[in-house]
């Protein structure tokens, strides 16, 4: 998305806030942070899931993997990332040799550093909000007649779901606002992978940066509370219901 | 309609283990037993949501041990009914026939049904939270009706009512079984739900099987003195005894003897000079002379006075000294009786129950 694809939906007034640079790094961020999330999802709920759960050999090691990014340096995990997915990777080179997919130093890649990233933050409030699901509600459900599967569509996963929208919505603002995993995987290409925080980096780095930087600044400020807020809103809300006895 | 045998065993991580083997038909059958005597285990493991350890479950002639819970054909009520809070009451109601793909229309026609029986069509669109107790518990009951399932289980399906709804729901129970005439396990620890809705009662202790008996059974000739002890309000009166003049005689702390009567000499012969443990509901103590021979009266001291109403429970010493035991007797309300005052009480001793002084196995003879 380019700074001309907003501009069928934007006022011309509020157009006007951002140089075309500027809305080209908004647009991307919008689809690195949208692609994370959606890839990301299913894992986050199947493993919020298990982590609730169930009981199995490994699981506390699955969950240090899984907490990991949050205390790697984003630099080690983006390299751990390139060892992976870089075009000499062991999953990379497969990628590329065998269905012509490249992913480092596209936005492929970015989305993939901020899916890394974000993560941890999606599984913690997935997991919580299974946790919070009355183990009884899936008991009734198995003596209704209901297997594993349509248990966990049936009850499970509707119970939960403000904590699930809750978890996408923390892994949004997180990929949005993901900067040193997607230097290392994806670079700093203009209209490829030059995200708000990249696009942020290289105004500062030019003279009368600081100023110039204050709007997009504001725009990632209010992604990021803007998520917050809302994730956070969505949990109490989950809560209730769930200890509204029914 | 359908019979089910149970016997199996089922260990718990920590080493408790419930072992209990029973069969039921199309009644209703109680499991009462204090918090932890492995009750509710025993329901769930015939609902199949615990695995057994060994033995095996039989409903209607079919062996389902390794059958997971929708292969079993059961329903199950649960203590704080597990209604689904996102789902409507109809919705909560239709869950079990949906997941099975039943026809819509047909769904209806049984949820309506089922909403006929229980009173509660007009709930349909509410959510589980906008209904009272007794409401919420219609809905959990409805929810099992409709699958029509081989077997009911409750478990402590009242146990969150206050006093009042509680016993209005045990007599609905009681219609929509005769209603329905399915069979029912009812899982609770009220031993007054046990005797007022159940056909048979099977009592556990400590995970094991004490005994398995209609509700006059249990109340009348209990296995052990835990039953006895468990069953009536006020339960079973005990004091220490031993057995005297080759059996003829039951001595009781306070310096009290009693003479037994002659059918059930012979057994207490048997138990001559052995510890053993007396029983006396509180029912076959009268104030002043009773009303038929085999009442033997003995001197003693009011304690305390509890008015019912209906009736007055008044703590009476028997004999003397410190030792003495203290009996609850059932007097009639209009009893002039004073706190304090030294009075002649009778003893039904045609009625009486013996222990063993160790393992609490009832102590009986043939006919009583």
């Amino acid at each position: 998305m380019t700074a001309a694809g907003f501009a069928p939906f934007v006022p011309a007034p509020v157009l006007g806030l951002l140089s075309p640079e500027e809305w080209q790094a908004v647009g991307l961020s919008v689809l690195v942070a949208l692609t994370a999330v959606g890839a990301s999802l299913p894992f986050g709920i199947a493993l919020g899931w298990l982590m609730a759960r169930r009981d199995f050999p490994g699981k506390s090691l699955l969950e240090t993997a899984i907490h990991l990014p949050l205390v790697l340096p984003p630099v080690v995990t983006g390299y751990l990332l390139l060892v992976i997915f870089g075009r000499k990777g062991w999953l990379g080179g497969f990628l590329e040799r065998w269905l012509d997919l490249r992913i480092v130093f596209t936005w492929k890649a970015a989305a993939l550093a901020s899916a890394v990233m974000a993560f941890p933050l999606m599984v913690r409030a997935i997991r919580l909000a299974f946790s919070a699901v009355d183990r009884r509600l899936e008991l009734a459900a198995r003596t209704l007649g209901a297997g594993p599967v349509d248990t966990f569509f049936s009850v499970s996963l509707p119970l939960a779901r403000h904590g699930v929208l809750a978890g996408a919505l923390l892994a949004f603002g997180r990929s949005m606002g993901e900067f040193g995993a997607t230097i290392m995987v994806a670079g700093n290409i203009p209209g490829e992978t030059r995200t708000i925080p990249l696009e942020i980096y290289g105004t500062l780095e030019s003279p009368g940066g600081m100023e110039r930087a204050a709007s997009l600044v504001v725009v990632a400020l209010l992604v990021s509370v803007g998520a917050l807020a809302a994730g956070e809103l969505l949990e109490r809300r989950g809560r209730a219901r769930l200890t509204a006895k029914g | 309609m359908c019979r089910l045998g149970f016997r199996c065993e089922h260990r718990y991580p920590d080493g408790f283990r419930l072992d209990a083997g029973f069969e039921l038909d199309e009644r209703v059958t109680a499991l009462v037993g204090p918090s932890g005597c492995g009750k509710s285990t025993l329901l769930r493991m015939v609902a199949g949501l615990e695995d057994i350890t060994a033995g095996e479950i039989v409903i209607g002639g079919t062996v389902v041990n390794h059958l997971p819970p929708r292969a079993r054909d059961i329903a199950m009520v649960f203590q704080d009914y597990a209604l689904y809070p996102h789902k409507s009451v109809y919705e909560n109601m239709a869950f079990g026939l949906k997941l099975r793909k039943h026809p819509e229309q047909e769904i209806r026609a049984r949820v309506g049904e089922a909403a006929a029986i229980l009173q509660i069509e007009h709930l349909y669109a509410r959510k589980p939270r906008e209904l009272s107790g007794g409401q919420r518990q219609r809905v959990a009951m409805g929810r099992a009706i409709v699958r029509k399932p081989k077997a009911f289980l409750f478990d402590e399906p009242l146990s969150n009512l206050d006093a009042l709804l509680r016993s209005e729901m045990r007599v609905e129970i009681k219609k929509l079984h005769q209603k329905l005439g399915e069979t029912i396990v009812y899982v609770t620890h009220d031993q007054v739900e046990a005797m007022t809705l159940a056909d048979r009662i099977v009592v556990l202790q400590a995970g094991n099987l004490i005994q398995y008996d209609t509700p006059d059974g249990i109340y009348n000739r209990p296995a052990a003195k835990f039953v006895a002890g468990f069953t009536g309000s006020p339960p079973m009166n005990f004091a220490a005894c031993r057995v005297g003049e080759g059996g003829r005689l039951l001595r009781l702390p306070g310096g009290i003897d009693l003479p037994v009567p002659a059918a059930r000499v012979e057994l207490c012969a048997q138990h001559a000079g052995r510890a053993v443990t007396f029983g006396l509901r509180p029912e076959h103590i009268a104030a002043g002379s009773g009303s038929s021979p085999a009442w033997t009266r003995v001197r003693g001291q009011l304690i305390l006075l509890e008015p019912l109403g209906s009736d007055t429970l008044g703590l009476v010493k028997l004999g003397a000294g410190d030792e003495a035991a203290e009996f609850t007797g059932r007097f009639p309300p209009d009893a002039a009786m004073r706190v304090g005052e030294n009075l002649e009480v009778s003893l039904a001793l045609d009625r009486f129950h013996l222990f063993d002084a160790d393992t609490g196995a009832a102590i009986r003879g043939e006919g009583w």
